[in-house]
């Protein structure tokens, strides 16, 4: 189907130059388009830069301007933000300063939503732990107000295979702040990138939403297989050295608490959350005691003792043994 | 009473045979090679709420008959049941009231592999995705001649489908499953793929029945839809859109007694199949011979 500026486009050049009035009117046409696709965005973009010595000044000024204001939409569809109690939500640019990322990609960027997907949030965080450069390489910036993030379809039975899903930089702003994924600091976009990518890729975020296994996650960005594990499967020191080695390894990590009301584990006044997910981010020798480093992907909420409410502690072996049903591990 | 399951499994060698006495055995186990584990007299796996029961992960054949595997939660996949690749053929077997709130498949999850389910029951189980059973990533589940009753989750009561999961029911009866939560979707069964993958459901001569109407008995996700194929079923009267050669109308369960969701002979599930769909020597889910081709896991009386 022919887009309503084409016609425009091409009137504008029947004399070799294009003026402010056709410029303008350009515009006017761009704006009744039903949806303003990359498409659309594309061939606005390539008439501007071929025919740049064509232009009018003002004329230049006024489609490089509309060009910049003037985001692709691509938002994700979400039934649960259909619902009343979410009537408050809005999509809205993070931050109008928001970059890719702010300083250096840290397990401590990522701050979980509120939706069922502590599996995401802890594995993105694990993922930033492990190697920055598996985040940077899956995240492409169209400089177009989109992102495209390739992930890798599920490797089990085969080859990966590399899926692109492009999505913008909007996100869900509810009263509280942002309603997904996040970073800690509020100019930084790829955390709630990667998430609503992933979400845009399985069908949405209620999708996402109702738990899943930060193996999916770890596959989908590295396209390495990834293992999971009983704790209870494992000697003490085989643990322990088997996480050393991973971290050591640069692979992601992540650890997996049991129910809350599980009648032979405690939560209570333990600073740790059952049915939860957590970042493993390494180990530690002290004084002869080994010890679980870890992140809770809230971003806080930790065993008391472990300095800054930043949600990163630290665990006896044993008593993470006791409180962790299983564990993670990406490739 | 001393019996090691554990130990017993560690020393049976590649397809050899594991025989459990009559008894509870409070269990998590790994399999992690071809063997097969036969129940003798009345035996329970609990896993007393400290992670899945079984997590079978091999490349061969794993056989489990006739055991009762209850009480297993995880945080994960696979409350009572985790196959992770290879086969399982689960034979009259009961999963009952295992666990997986925070992702899915109360009583079972395959995340690879194939499983081959015949006269099972799988009853009072609760998952996130899928309260009875999950089919995710690649994995497919063939399951004839079985119950799934009263499990409940928020997508999916009695089975989910995911991904590229592929699921293929024959003589089942789903009843009484129910979902919960914000968005429930899909009381008796729920599918849904990805931009880049698509499940497959097909459910043939099964009884699908819901005590109430909706949320949406059969849920096939708009947004990233699968291929869902009823053909021969006995489904509510409200669901008489989906047309094809199904019924629609009254279960006709008996709704009492030890077998609720048994078929009185005047149930339209009764003598309403094609003939020859279940094979020769063909058996219900309490193992009476298929006299008549009567659609669900039970034969109906004549």
């Amino acid at each position: 189907m022919v887009s309503k500026i084409a016609p425009r486009l091409t009137a504008a050049l029947a004399d070799k130059t294009v003026s402010k009035q056709e410029a303008d009117d350009i515009i006017a046409a761009a704006k009744t388009e039903p949806k303003w696709t990359p498409q659309l965005q594309a061939e606005l973009s390539t008439f501007v830069s071929k025919n740049a010595s064509k232009l009018d000044p003002q004329a230049k000024v006024a489609l490089e301007s509309f060009l910049k204001s003037t985001h692709p939409r691509v938002d994700l569809p979400d039934p649960a933000l259909q619902k009343a109690d979410r009537t408050d939500v809005t999509w809205t640019p993070v931050a109008p300063d928001a970059t890719l990322y702010v300083d250096t990609i840290s397990a401590d960027d990522v701050a979980q939503g509120y939706i069922g997907d502590c599996y995401l949030a802890s594995g993105l965080s694990s993922l930033a732990n492990a190697n920055p450069e598996n985040i940077k390489k899956a995240i492409t910036d169209n400089k177009d107000g989109t992102y495209t993030v390739r992930f890798f379809q599920n490797v089990a039975s085969g080859h990966p295979k590399a899926v692109n899903v492009t999505v913008d930089d909007d996100v869900a702003m509810g009263k509280s702040g942002p309603q997904y994924a996040s970073a800690r600091d509020s100019k930084e976009l790829w955390p709630g990138l990667l998430e609503k990518a992933y979400a845009k890729w399985k069908g949405g975020y209620d999708k996402v939403g109702n738990g899943g296994t930060a193996c999916d996650l770890f596959q989908a960005i590295t396209g390495k297989p990834a293992t999971d594990e009983t704790i209870g499967d494992s000697a003490p020191d085989a643990l322990f050295k088997k996480i050393s080695t991973a971290v050591a390894a640069h692979r992601p990590v992540a650890a997996g608490t049991y129910a809350d009301d599980d009648p032979k584990v405690h939560y209570t006044n333990t600073g740790v959350h059952g049915d939860h997910f957590y970042t493993v981010l390494g180990t530690s020798e002290e004084g002869g005691q080994k010890y679980v480093q870890l992140r809770n992907p809230w971003g806080f909420s930790e065993p008391a003792g472990n300095g800054p409410d930043d949600g990163i502690f630290k665990l006896p072996l044993a008593d993470f043994m006791k409180l962790y049903e299983n564990i993670e591990f990406g490739g | 009473m001393s019996f090691d399951l554990a130990a017993a499994i560690a020393e049976t060698p590649a397809g050899g045979v594991v025989n459990v006495p009559a008894g509870t055995w409070a269990t998590s186990l790994l399999i992690d090679k071809p063997i097969s584990l036969l129940a003798h007299g009345v035996v329970v796996l609990d896993g007393q709420r400290r992670g899945t029961v079984l997590r079978v992960r091999t490349t061969g054949v794993v056989k489990v008959l006739g055991f009762s595997i209850v009480g297993g939660r995880t945080n994960t996949l696979g409350g009572g049941v985790l196959l992770d690749g290879g086969e399982l053929e689960l034979t009259q077997c009961t999963l009952r009231f295992n666990e997986a709130p925070v992702y899915g498949g109360g009583a079972l999850a395959l995340r690879a592999g194939t499983a081959r389910i015949k006269s099972c029951r799988f009853e009072g189980n609760t998952g996130r995705q899928g309260g009875g059973i999950l089919v995710d990533h690649d994995a497919t589940l063939v399951m004839r001649d079985s119950l799934v009753a009263q499990n409940a989750g928020f997508d999916g009561g009695g089975l989910r489908v995911k991904e590229s999961g592929n699921a293929e029911l024959l003589g089942c009866t789903l009843a009484d499953n129910v979902v919960l939560g914000e968005t429930p979707t899909g009381g008796a069964v729920s599918l849904s793929g990805s931009t880049t993958a698509s499940p497959r459901v097909t459910l043939s001569h099964c009884v699908v029945s819901e005590r109430k109407q909706g949320p949406e008995l059969l849920h096939n996700f708009a947004g990233a839809p699968g291929t869902l194929t009823l053909t021969h079923c006995l489904l509510p009267e409200w669901c008489h859109a989906l047309g094809g050669d199904n019924l629609f109308g009254p279960a006709g369960f008996v709704g009492q007694g030890n077998e609720p969701y048994a078929l009185t002979a005047q149930s339209a599930a009764a003598g309403a199949g094609v003939p020859f769909a279940y094979g020769p020597g063909a058996r219900d889910v309490l193992g009476r011979a298929r006299e008549g081709v009567d659609l669900g896991c039970f034969a109906a009386p004549r």
